[in-house]
């Protein structure tokens, strides 16, 4: 009995004495794991990640807020670099909208849908902009819509899918830019005639490169061409040779590729290493090979593209040279498309979206006198239909919005790739790029 | 193409892609069988040998070979420094090094988003050449990408099997209380396995950089596909996972010649899944269920 008593005894004591041992390990655990995670957040909230730069120009209250949702790393991160870089310029060239000073908001988007809308979120319900400035990318924008609306925001999608514009937008969506549609309508009928009638169709695999999938056939069969095959490549693609194997070579005379980002380097290798661009008319839309220096690229020598605005200046018509000039000095860009004190090529087709898009902003809200997001409808209003000249705010050319689907219809270019230079060869009034509206968005939704 | 030509096409790229995942399979399972880690920064490192070999390659003549060899050396040293200064409390706890270096994933990769950007860049194959075979022209430099895979693979194998160094390694791998006990340097031993496991997916991320666009999320894809080639190759079974990796690769090839390559991979994923319904064990994996022999 003495015996248990004294294990029992004993083991008491253990037991305490290991309670006592938990008790000091846990708090001193309790402390590390305090400190560890007080150290973990202001290294997370410390590390500039791309997104959340904020050019404040003086938080004052009496601001205009302008949100860009950007696409500045993923595969179109060349597309955001300009359009990030332009919109800046607009905003240090114009400080002010009617007179309130501009605040500018930039989010990333990283080139994914689901990052572009939360993102968006963040600028309207945390920001609390007024306007957003969108993503080039057609995915981002497409889940960015409805959010728009929901959010009942002024929204400015920079993708070219034409659906933006037709099934997936709303009142509050205006598009400065084209969409495939246009694009497909002024040079279907030249490509068809000069390229050839058997076209491959290889198109990134999402919103955007399918709405090509979507608009090139039946305009190719409408010239009586015929298309042998559509190959669709995710956008994150890294080896293109077992896409490129399913060509059918001997009998295309047309390779139309839209593929838009830094990968297109590796498809273009990959394919002239296998030796298919020798044998077919490569041809794309200018999102192709936009940001792309074509003078290192020996196997884009002759391919063809439709354009929005040439990336030589000496290209450029000569009534919007002055302005184009204007546009280059402004964002950082020399006369051959190649940054000042840097190694990027701009994407001289695209890069003036996100300028004209502020430009046409500032024009409308002074016009009709908003002061807030109350205002809305009538700044919708005068959005509808606005149309503006060649200018500074306007460099790519002459520009008008159509009432019904929000849509706008500029000028397109043919150009080619010779001797490593892109040069215009046509040049397409936007009237030809006009087709019949989808939707009306005058009426409601 | 005809349908031989297509096969031997799709079937060859398919094998040079799964000799890539074998690399990185083999780095995963040997830093499993031996410390006990399951590496989810395994394609981070895959993704700083990339992004290493890019910078040589834009730096300096010839800098792609340099970057061949500098690279696994110093994605190797930095296994080393966070084996020891990170993952030793945590090891032989497969729950916490899942989340350990899961963090350590999210840290190197927007390390390298700061440093190296958010656009993916490129850079050429180092060499350029076709080999002609029933019909068909192959770019040369994926059959250089095939031909450094096996060696490294035979190199580890005879690092393994016939050097002192692998031999604590496998016994290590085997039971790490017995190890210790015959006094084997275990703690030096972690060390340089994690290092040597790192520096293999460092490896294929310099190899497949000219093939790819190096960007700072490049290994994620390759993480996914390195991961489910362990499972089914056999967790700790580095014959297994070598094979594993190979058959993902050609099956997806294959099956490229009547479906989408998108397609292809879903199928050769579902066929892999069957393995491993049919052993779960994986393909080359002890029934005994210890998991952690590496051979």
């Amino acid at each position: 009995m003495l015996y248990n008593a004294r294990v029992k005894g004993m083991g008491m004591k253990m037991k305490m004495g290991m309670e006592m041992e938990m008790k000091k390990l846990t708090r001193r655990e309790f402390l590390k794991a305090l400190v560890g995670a007080g150290a973990g957040l202001a290294l997370g909230l410390g590390v500039p990640l791309r997104a959340g730069a904020h050019a404040r120009a003086g938080a004052a209250a009496e601001t205009i807020r302008i949100g860009h949702q950007v696409d500045l790393s993923g595969a179109l991160a060349i597309y955001g670099y300009w359009q990030d870089r332009a919109l800046r310029a607009a905003v240090a060239e114009l400080g002010e909208i009617a007179g309130r000073p501009i605040e500018l908001y930039t989010e990333d988007t990283a080139s994914s849908p689901a990052t572009g809308a939360a993102r968006l979120r963040k600028l309207i319900q945390q920001d609390r902009v007024d306007f957003v400035i969108g993503s080039q990318h057609s995915g981002v924008c497409k889940a960015s819509l409805p959010i728009a609306k929901e959010l009942q925001t002024i929204y400015f999608p920079l993708g070219e899918a034409t659906e933006l514009t037709s099934k997936w937008g709303n009142r509050y969506s205006f598009k400065v830019n084209h969409t495939v549609r246009s694009h497909v309508q002024v040079s279907y009928r030249w490509a068809v005639e000069n390229l050839g009638k058997r076209w491959t169709i290889v198109v990134a695999d999402y919103a955007f490169g399918r709405s090509h999938a979507a608009e090139w056939p039946p305009r190719i069969a409408e010239e009586g061409g015929e298309v042998l095959s559509t190959i669709a490549i995710p956008l994150e693609a890294t080896d293109f040779v077992p896409y490129l194997a399913k060509i059918d070579v001997k009998n295309t005379d047309v390779l139309l590729y839209v593929f838009p980002g830094g990968s297109v380097v590796r498809f273009i290798e990959q394919a002239a290493s296998l030796g298919i661009l020798e044998r077919v008319n490569l041809f794309g839309v200018i999102c192709s090979i936009d940001g792309i220096d074509t003078e290192t690229i020996p196997a884009l020598e002759g391919s063809w593209y439709v354009s929005n605005h040439p990336r030589l200046h000496e290209e450029v018509p000569e009534k919007l040279r002055e302005y184009d000039a204007h546009l280059r000095r402004a964002v950082g860009v020399d006369e051959r498309g190649h940054e000042l004190g840097g190694p990027r090529t701009v994407t001289g087709s695209h890069y003036w979206y996100a300028w004209e898009a502020l430009h046409l902003l500032k024009r409308a809200v002074e016009e009709c006198g908003w002061r807030s997001k109350e205002d809305n409808p009538v700044l919708i209003e005068t959005l509808e239909g606005l149309a503006a000249e060649a200018g500074y705010g306007f460099p790519q050319g002459a520009l008008f919005i159509r009432a019904q689907d929000h849509q706008g219809f500029h000028d397109h270019y043919i150009e080619r790739v010779e001797g490593g230079k892109l040069r215009v060869k046509l040049h397409f009034p936007k009237e030809e790029a006009v087709y019949p509206p989808e939707v009306d968005y005058t009426k409601g939704a | 193409m005809d349908l031989l030509q297509q096969l031997a096409f799709q079937g060859l790229n398919g094998l040079i892609w799964g000799l890539i995942l074998a690399l990185m399979a083999l780095g995963l399972n040997l830093i499993y069988g031996v410390l006990g880690i399951i590496n989810v920064a395994h394609g981070a490192f895959y993704m700083l040998g990339g992004v290493l070999t890019w910078y040589l390659w834009y730096l300096a003549p010839w800098g792609f070979w340099w970057g061949l060899l500098l690279a696994p050396a110093l994605v190797g040293l930095l296994g080393l420094l966070l084996e020891r200064g990170v993952l030793r409390p945590v090891e032989g706890r497969p729950v916490m090094t899942i989340i350990v270096t899961f963090g350590l994933l999210l840290l190197l990769q927007h390390g390298v988003l700061l440093l190296f950007g958010g656009a993916p860049r490129s850079l050429p194959e180092p060499v350029r050449f076709t080999v002609g075979f029933l019909g068909l022209h192959y770019p040369g430099y994926r059959l250089v990408v095939a031909l450094l895979s096996v060696v490294a693979m035979a190199a580890l194998w005879l690092l393994l099997h016939r050097s002192r160094l692998g031999l604590w390694i496998r016994a290590t791998a085997q039971s790490r209380e017995l190890a210790t006990a015959l006094g084997l340097p275990v703690p030096w031993i972690y060390l340089l396995t994690f290092g040597l496991g790192a520096a293999l997916a460092a490896l294929a991320g310099a190899l497949t950089a000219p093939l790819v666009s190096v960007s700072y999320r490049m290994g994620e894809e390759v993480l996914i596909e390195a991961f489910i080639v362990v499972i089914v190759g056999g967790l700790g079974s580095l014959g297994g996972a070598a094979l594993a990796g190979m058959l993902l690769g050609v099956l997806e090839g294959l099956f490229t010649v009547w479906a989408s390559p998108v397609l292809a991979r879903v199928l050769a994923l579902a066929a892999l899944g069957g393995a491993l319904l049919l052993r779960p064990e994986g393909l080359l994996g002890k029934r005994s269920g210890s998991g952690e022999e590496a051979r």
